[in-house]
């Protein structure tokens, strides 16, 4: 519930923040705003990933069902996260880059891992019960490309920015830091509050299900 | 290592006798080319239709793999056997790396015959590339082949999960034989990539393969 409490207000604050009290921006104007919307949404949807990966590998040891329901819910929501990021992106791209979409390397492979999460959404979706341990080796191995993806962008040449941030000396103004550091909580806090309701939703489900079981 | 070549020799001397996979993956192959050769496509562009032919190819044969050993309920042999279950996954995946390697002569001879696709003057790193790529796919479908055999779940998720988990692998491999084919333009970026993900696919596989096994 507090959770819930939080991140209904950290949101609303964080967007307000985001439109209003941020300074624009001296090369790109105003459609640089959404970054407080894309990269928050970035670290979300790692997050998601990051627990369903832990939740994954403590059910192929444990297997205890509660970190597949964990598993699959937090993929659950890193994924809705991922689809705004890649949704947001393409909204920043075209008045900034003038393209909706190009193939450099960290477009292409945040598009991959959203495929590599949506086949692990249809295996569970498929498979259902029987399906928990393909499912956590999918999520284990899908979580792991997650450097590859950043490092690609490294690798190969790229058109997207370089990372200014998530590097020893981050290269933003302090007010605008402070402001993108904000919405990222606000939005882990939303997360957060979303994972508890879906896997609320799938605890049900679970003894709903012993239930008919057993009557 | 003797339970390694043991399952080697056991997976290509059933292929050799049934000749199941490469007659199959060898037909789908060559209808990719023929599709693509038919709407007008030629030259080095044949080298990214020779590569999705390899992968798509792969997701069929590579279910069929392991499907093969839960019909007969062979898997109880192989979970009894006082073997270190990595040595089974080794054992399958150099096996299809095999089976893989055949389709892949087949096709690129086919490529140069029906796409009119130049071979280039570095004959040795193209075959690096062609054996890394093939290694990488297999290595990752080995794995997704057993968890979906075990799992009882439908074949039809294995190109689903496949293709996006091997995807950025596949990119590496086409863009360097594109590369390669073209002129001297030097591939490292690519095959260290290969590489990277090669040695990420593999741990996988050796440390999640009991696990996916087991009952």
């Amino acid at each position: 519930m507090l959770w819930t409490v939080l991140a209904a207000i950290a949101l609303p604050v964080g967007i307000v923040l985001a439109l209003v009290v941020a300074p624009v921006e001296a090369f790109q104007g105003e459609p640089y705003r959404i970054l407080y919307i894309h990269v928050p949404s970035v670290v979300a949807a790692y997050a998601g990933f990051t627990v369903a990966f832990v939740a994954s590998v403590l059910y192929l040891l444990r297997r205890a069902a509660r970190y597949d329901r964990l598993a699959g819910a937090s993929a659950e929501v890193g994924q809705v996260f991922l689809t705004l990021v890649l949704l947001t992106g393409p909204i920043w791209g075209k008045p900034v880059w003038g393209a909706w979409w190009t193939w450099d390397a960290r477009l292409t492979t945040a598009l991959i891992l959203w495929f590599i999460f949506a086949g692990y959404l249809m295996l569970r979706a498929w498979a259902g019960p029987a399906g928990a341990v393909a499912s956590a080796v999918v999520a284990v191995i899908g979580f792991l490309d997650i450097p590859l993806i950043h490092w690609s962008a490294v690798l190969l040449r790229t058109l997207h920015p370089r990372p200014a941030v998530f590097r020893p000396d981050p290269a933003m103004p302090g007010s605008m830091l402070a402001i993108l550091l904000f919405n990222m909580a606000a939005f882990l806090l939303t997360y957060l509050a979303l994972l508890r309701v879906r896997l609320a939703q799938e605890d049900q489900r679970a003894r709903l299900g012993a239930i008919e079981e057993a009557g | 290592m003797r339970p390694l070549l043991a399952i080697l020799r056991k997976d290509l001397t059933v292929e050799g006798r049934s000749r199941d996979l490469i007659p199959a993956m060898t037909l789908v192959a060559l209808l990719l080319l023929a599709l693509s050769g038919s709407a007008g496509l030629r030259g080095l562009d044949g080298a990214v239709v020779v590569w999705l032919a390899v992968v798509v190819s792969s997701a069929l044969g590579l279910t069929r793999s392991f499907a093969a050993e839960v019909d007969q309920e062979q898997l109880h042999g192989l979970r009894l056997a006082p073997v270190d279950p990595a040595w089974i996954y080794l054992g399958k995946a150099a096996a299809n790396v095999v089976v893989v390697l055949a389709v892949e002569a087949l096709i690129l001879g086919a490529a140069v015959v029906f796409l009119d696709l130049p071979l280039g003057g570095r004959p040795a790193t193209l075959a690096v590339v062609l054996a890394l790529g093939a290694a990488a796919v297999v290595s990752a479908g080995t794995l997704l082949g057993a968890v979906l055999a075990v799992a009882k779940t439908r074949e039809a998720l294995m190109p689903l999960l496949l293709l996006p988990l091997t995807a950025p692998a596949v990119m590496a491999a086409s863009g360097g034989t594109v590369k390669l084919l073209e002129g001297g333009e030097p591939v490292t970026g690519e095959v260290l990539l290969l590489a990277a993900f090669l040695a990420l696919f593999i741990a996988a596989g050796l440390l999640m393969f009991e696990y996916v096994i087991e009952e």
